[in-house]
């Protein structure tokens, strides 16, 4: 088993539903996104054009932040997640440097997006998360132990998210991958060998 | 460099200046980064010109304030033990290591001394030196500090700035040391080899890649750049190493000595923080 997602920049439209979506599900503290939609702008005028780059973790399979994380709290799953057990975080922040991708943060504690008060959702979700450990996406672990797939992979407008095992050539990953397309992971040339793959 | 490739918005695709080892409590973790040198440096120096005490400041140096800093930068001080479970892959947990065996050794050399003991002592402060730049080194995404001449600048800017303090308390306390005369010599060797690795070190940034580059011109021609030349360069550089040579020589007085000892201390400071500071990450696509 080894969980991984194929990201179609041609469907990607830059809604950023899956950076709502993820918000919403999993209650991420202000200024903390688990998954987010990049803008880069490509060419010059009049031939300026804009592509968009869903990115989260991208659940490597030799994870840098792995590697560098000096108590554990960051480790490889069997099906090859990349999770953090904040409890045993000490807020180093190794993993966030060493992490090519810049998808992981550090919550201090600090207060919701309104001023002086956590709305009632904030209250709910906040207590979900550690203050001073580190926290980044895990694939919605949860639902994929469910059966489920990631909310983001759910609830994407244009289907331009597919998830699946990447070890099952049955797989919707897996036949994503077979089409003659062209398909890059990012920042390959590091030796991450990360899980998500773009078809451009 | 232009604000495009360094954005502000975190939704725009581009390179990035890592925050987290340099603002905020980071700035305790450059004291930690620098105060290990100046332990380290300082044992090894005590062992080199047979200063007794001078070994137990240096261990004093790692062990209280290296170690304080690192516990006043963690979010969570007190799982700090966990660093001990992970020396396998992890730089840090290794360093962790290396300050607990050097406090160890170091105070049983400064207590019972002998020949075995002063070599594992010195391995230890070695370890204790470059470690740190393993860390940096080992943080890909940042080309400047992914360089395999950082760990030996840090080895190199440690020695000075353990020389460097040595001077300085031989002159405000006058027969601490026995060997003094060892020093002077000493430090102009290690300031030079210093200066010779940092140029090495950032003539290899400009051509590594792009990233690394950038980096090179934000310490060399941002706003950095005044820290750079009259911090690093004039102070931490070139006023010791002109007072060195003059002391060497016997033209300026001893008292002088302490004057390069402070500057070469505030420069391997400011290095340091430079170095912390113009961390870039590449765009991830």
């Amino acid at each position: 088993m080894h969980w991984g997602m194929v990201i179609d920049l041609k469907l990607c439209i830059g809604c950023n539903t899956c950076v709502a979506v993820c918000k919403l599900r999993n209650g991420t503290p202000k200024g903390v996104f688990w998954n987010r939609v990049l803008e880069e702008e490509v060419g010059t005028f009049p031939t300026a054009r804009r592509i968009f780059w869903p990115v989260r973790c991208m659940h490597c399979e030799e994870p840098a932040c792995v590697e560098a994380c000096p108590t554990g709290a960051s480790y490889q799953r069997p099906d090859n997640l990349v999770v953090v057990e904040g409890e045993k975080c000490v807020g180093c922040r190794a993993c966030i440097l060493a992490c090519p991708y810049d998808v992981r943060a550090l919550w201090d504690g600090d207060g919701g997006y309104f001023k002086d008060h956590l709305t009632p959702f904030e209250e709910q979700a906040y207590v979900r998360h550690l203050a001073g450990a580190v926290q980044k996406c895990d694939f919605c672990s949860s639902r994929i132990d469910e059966g489920l797939k990631p909310s983001c992979a759910e609830a994407c407008l244009t289907k331009a998210i597919i998830f699946g095992d990447l070890d099952d050539p049955q797989s919707e990953v897996s036949l994503a991958l077979a089409e003659p397309r062209v398909r890059r992971r990012l920042r390959e040339e590091l030796g991450t060998r990360p899980s998500i793959y773009y078809l451009t | 460099m232009s604000n495009a490739t360094v954005p502000r918005n975190q939704f725009i695709m581009g390179a990035k200046f890592q925050r987290d080892w340099i603002e905020g409590r980071g700035l305790w973790l450059l004291a930690a980064i620098y105060l290990g040198g100046v332990g380290g440096g300082l044992f090894i120096t005590a062992v080199l010109v047979d200063w007794h005490l001078g070994l137990l400041v240096g261990v004093g140096i790692a062990a209280i304030l290296k170690g304080g800093a690192h516990l006043l930068f963690l979010t969570h001080p007190w799982k700090f033990w966990r660093i001990f479970t992970r020396p396998q892959t992890s730089w840090i947990s290794r360093g962790i290591y290396f300050v607990t065996l050097f406090i160890i050794f170091g105070l049983a050399y400064y207590f019972w001394g002998g020949a075995t003991l002063k070599v594992i002592s010195v391995f230890f402060a070695f370890c204790l030196v470059i470690y740190t730049g393993f860390v940096l080194m080992a943080s890909k995404p940042i080309a400047f500090w992914n360089n395999p001449l950082l760990p030996i600048l840090f080895v190199s800017v440690s020695l000075g700035s353990g020389i460097s303090l040595a001077e300085t308390i031989n002159i405000i306390s006058p027969q601490a040391i026995a060997n003094p005369e060892l020093l002077t010599g000493a430090g102009l060797w290690a300031v030079s080899i210093t200066a010779l690795l940092l140029f090495v070190y950032l003539v290899g940034n400009f051509y590594s890649s792009v990233t690394a580059k950038e980096s090179l011109l934000h310490l060399m021609k941002g706003q950095l750049a005044p820290f750079f030349y009259v911090g690093v360069v004039l102070l931490g550089m070139i006023l010791p190493l002109a007072i060195f040579s003059a002391a060497h020589s016997g033209i300026v007085p001893p008292s002088a000595l302490a004057i390069a000892g402070i500057a070469e201390l505030g420069g391997a400071f400011i290095l340091r923080y430079l170095i912390l500071k113009v961390g870039i990450s590449a765009p991830v696509a």
